[in-house]
């Protein structure tokens, strides 16, 4: 439980290294969780080799979904977009550094993949297992 | 006069889900989000709130235990 908030955590939320957007942007994505009223927009900046320059994000939440945001902006740059389409909740939870998160809490980690996603496959997305 | 013990509220430092999250550590349990009401959110112009239900099985301990809880969640985020 007490990982929840670890310091880490609390740091990202509260001083967010990558909150902010990127203009032009090559590619641009937002979405909300519509329990809660989570909203999240990911910006990306892609080379010609489909690699990600540059990103950003903004949007307001609580501590775990924007801490994630954070994170997964600060970790998705130098990756390829192939390689983000990869990427899994596992992975988030990785960065996140929680291993068990209830249901409802879930949602708030993996807003941040949900965004990325959607915006990756060009679609809202539904699937429940990202 | 009209009566309610059912607090809804917003603290502008912390987001209703940690606030509900840090007083479950506490024992305190409060609902957090939009509670089946989210055009009234909408109206207020707020992402979400927390609510503490209080009701006969509660007492004024509960509700000093309240008050202690969100001292913690602002020695946390405040």
């Amino acid at each position: 439980m007490d990982d929840l908030y670890r310091e880490t955590i609390i740091d990202h939320y509260k001083n967010p290294g990558y909150k902010g957007s990127l203009d032009p942007a090559d590619l641009s994505f937002e979405d909300e969780n519509p329990l809660c009223g989570d909203q999240l927009r990911i910006d990306l900046q892609v080379d010609e080799n489909g690699t990600v320059t540059d990103a950003r994000f903004d949007g307001h939440g609580c501590a775990i979904s924007m801490a994630s945001a954070d994170l997964v902006v600060e970790d998705i740059i130098g990756k390829n977009i192939e390689e983000l389409k990869k990427m899994s909740k596992d992975d988030v939870l990785e960065l996140l550094g929680i291993e068990e998160l209830g249901p409802v809490r879930l949602k708030c980690a993996l807003l941040s993949l949900k965004v990325l996603k959607g915006g990756l496959y060009g679609i809202g997305h539904q699937d429940e297992e990202l | 006069m009209v009566l309610s013990a059912a607090l809804s509220f917003t603290l502008d430092y912390a987001h209703p889900h940690d606030v509900a999250q840090l007083l479950d550590r506490e024992n305190i349990c409060v609902r957090a989000g939009h509670h089946c009401a989210m055009p009234l959110h909408d109206r207020f112009k707020v992402p979400a709130t927390t609510r503490a239900s209080l009701y006969v099985y509660n007492d004024e301990n509960d509700v000093d235990r309240l008050i202690e809880g969100l001292n913690t969640v602002y020695k946390f985020f405040g």
